[in-house]
């Protein structure tokens, strides 16, 4: 029985050690690593953070079938430096805080462009609705660190963020730049 | 009949700018008015874009007056005038020059404080004059309120002041600086 056990333990050890070799999983350097997103108000850019979010990056690039994304972000954490657009961002017609405060974005391929770059294709859920979501990014890897960078453009009203008379784009443009920095070690 | 009917008025650029000023106050006070009490909007954007854009001329245009005043000479003041009201003119005209300074500049350090852009008629981006504030913002707020205050007590007196001079002393005061006068005389 006893010999039993300890069989199926070095099994499941096997697995597990498998399962790591397969694709890293990289820990993020939470200060040095930023979420963003850039928005037009009246044609001119503003910035905002999103200050809390996880993620699990299982990236290899010699193994990028096993590779995945999977990042959890605080939609209540953004901050664009601007109490009173803040507090506008959590009313129902834009990111209805209390209803979605969470969004998700999870891969299901990530495939090289050319050299370092990368395209990474899955599913963004945001305000409760799931929409394709493409991100090109860059990683640039030196032993047991990493930084990836990527940016992409997102059309909010894909995700009714910024309903009824916002949904023009007028006056907050409709096009919203999503940028990501990660620094992470393994 | 005041024996100082046959005076000289304000010239043409001086004229221009004082009714295009007071032109657009109004139109600033009405859209200030307008778009604080707004619900949150497109709509109430607007009204604060064209607020802005209109303060910020307002502030070019009284650089400009204020240039011109110093460069040329103003109509003197009937003679007749008590030494204290020219007193008072001359302070309470030094005054409004202040406020419609430091009404768009009070304004301009709200926008910043609160980080929100500023694009002129959506033409040019003006910089922001502070960094990101919460609490300059209130206190810019608080400022421009009360600086709007003062200034609607100090019109009130210019107006009324204006037309005293019309009406009661009939004299060439207000005449000086309509845009039709000559050097005629009062009926």
């Amino acid at each position: 029985m006893r010999r039993i056990l300890s069989l199926l333990v070095l099994i499941a050890g096997f697995i597990t050690a498998l399962s790591v070799q397969a694709a890293t999983l990289w820990k993020i350097d939470h200060p040095r690593s930023r979420l963003g997103f850039v928005a037009t108000w009246q044609e001119s850019e503003f910035q905002g953070v999103f200050q809390k979010f996880h993620a699990q990056i299982l990236f290899d690039e010699k193994n990028l079938e096993k590779s995945r994304f999977e990042v959890e972000v605080d939609v209540t954490s953004a901050d664009t430096r601007s109490p009173d657009r803040d507090e506008a961002m959590a009313r129902p017609e834009w990111f209805f805080y209390s209803r979605f405060p969470a969004a998700h974005f999870t891969t299901r391929s990530i495939r090289r462009l050319e050299n370092n770059r990368y395209l990474a294709e899955g599913e963004l859920l945001l305000k409760g609705i799931t929409h394709p979501l493409a991100l090109p990014f860059i990683w640039q890897q030196s032993g047991d660190t990493a930084r990836m960078k990527g940016e992409t453009v997102i059309q909010r009203t894909d995700f009714r963020i910024g309903e009824g008379e916002w949904s023009s784009g007028e006056m907050i443009g409709l096009d919203v730049k999503l940028t990501v920095e990660l620094h992470l070690t393994r | 009949m005041p024996p100082e009917t046959n005076r000289e008025s304000w010239n043409g650029v001086a004229k221009g700018l004082h009714w295009l000023i007071a032109l657009l106050v109004l139109a600033l006070f009405v859209l200030g008015w307008t778009a604080t009490s707004w619900p949150l909007s497109p709509t109430k954007l607007k009204l604060f874009f064209w607020h802005k854009s209109l303060g910020i001329t307002v502030l070019g245009l009284v650089l400009l007056r204020i240039l011109w005043r110093v460069a040329h000479q103003r109509p003197p003041l009937p003679p007749s005038m008590p030494r204290w009201e020219c007193y008072a003119a001359e302070a309470s005209h030094l005054l409004l020059y202040g406020l419609l300074l430091a009404m768009p500049l009070s304004g301009w350090v709200i926008n910043a404080a609160a980080n929100f852009p500023l694009k002129v008629f959506g033409l040019f981006t003006l910089p922001a004059i502070v960094a990101p504030d919460k609490a300059l913002q209130s206190v810019a707020q608080t400022v421009h309120l009360t600086l709007f205050w003062l200034f609607a007590s100090l019109l009130v007196l210019h107006i009324g002041a204006a037309l005293r001079h019309h009406i009661v002393l009939r004299d060439n005061v207000l005449r000086s600086m309509l845009p039709t006068a000559r050097r005629d005389k009062s009926p």
